[in-house]
């Protein structure tokens, strides 16, 4: 991990002196702030979307019982609700013009929340502990 | 209106903000949705001020590029929530399901970590070759709860850390500016 983050350091030092066709080119830069902050969402975003993706159908699987049917069950909210998310969000920027700030801050929200119902799941199951089987 | 001398029509702003009309339907649209055209008529003045040409060509650039930033992001989070939940499980599987086969009254060490090698692999069905558990079915279902106990304290940590980053990620989405001003039907490449 120290490699990586050592070669994307070399990357942005490569990009800004060292060839004359950049990948990253500086035009993009003509508004920084929302430049910026939209690629720090799409971070965070990415980094929740993976570790969902990641811990969502081992957490089924090992907390929630091994029943091949119920860890599918369990697995369609997530995927029907990034398919719904996206197409919705989508339709509402086009309808909400000029307030797509509206617009990520409600879905920001509905992703920590999100987590934070996962979590409360999570520590019910703890504390019913004896119930699970 | 904003047209811009220059002969290209991204600067013309004679349209209506709502979404079905292409000409200047401002005051039919005006009674109907009150609000949001009382935005309009405050940003307008200030709304067709672009001083520059946003690069068309470069689209496909910035598609590839949020969806790399995303990949990054993904790779970075779930070293670090993967690292939270392995280091709380390693403590929880001691604890939880060491417990409870002390509990059952089997000390030695390899069978215990035999136990919580299988739970972590999710192999419970191997269970009852442990010796101590074998056939009996209290002893298999305590040692199973336990792990899935033990599995449930240790997700609890990874959605912690998650919503730090999402709250991070809600202040940072409450600065972005108003885009309104690019969204004008204005087609960059004709894909047939």
């Amino acid at each position: 991990m120290i490699i990586g983050f050592l070669l994307l350091v070399a990357f942005c030092f490569w990009e800004i002196y060292g060839t004359d066709y950049p990948i990253f080119p500086s035009r993009l830069k003509q508004e920084p702030r929302i430049l910026a902050l939209t690629l720090l969402i799409t971070f965070i975003s990415g980094s929740n979307f993976f570790s969902v993706i990641m811990f969502w159908p081992t957490q089924a699987f090992n907390v929630y019982g091994h029943d091949p049917v119920g860890v599918g069950v369990r697995g369609l909210p997530i995927g029907l609700g990034i398919l719904a998310g996206a197409c919705i969000v989508l339709w509402l920027l086009s309808v909400f013009r000029g307030y797509n700030r509206e617009l990520m801050i409600v879905s920001s929200v509905m992703m920590t929340a999100g987590k934070r119902s996962i979590l409360l799941i999570s520590l019910i199951t703890m504390i019913d502990g004896s119930r699970l089987s | 209106m904003g047209h811009s001398r220059l002969g290209s029509t991204w600067y013309r702003r004679d349209r209506c903000p709502c979404l079905y009309h292409n000409n200047y339907h401002l005051p039919r649209c005006k009674a109907l949705i009150p609000y949001l055209f009382s935005r309009y008529a405050l940003t307008s003045s200030h709304r067709n001020t672009n001083h520059f040409k946003p690069p068309q060509d470069l689209i496909a650039t910035v598609a590839a590029l949020t969806l790399s930033i995303r990949v990054i992001g993904g790779a970075v989070g779930y070293t670090v929530y993967y690292n939270v939940f392995v280091s709380k499980f390693e403590e929880n599987a001691k604890t939880l399901i060491g417990g409870t086969m002390l509990q059952l009254g089997i000390q030695d060490k390899l069978l215990i970590g035999k136990a919580i090698h299988l739970t972590s692999a999710a192999l419970l069905d191997q269970l009852p070759t442990i010796p101590g558990i074998g056939n009996n079915e209290t002893a298999l279902e305590m040692v199973t709860v336990a792990g899935r106990v033990a599995y449930a304290e240790s997700y609890k940590y990874v959605y912690y850390v998650s919503i730090a980053f999402g709250g991070v990620c809600t202040i940072a989405a409450c600065f972005l500016g108003n885009i309104n001003q690019y969204m004008d039907d204005h087609v960059a490449v004709v894909v047939h």
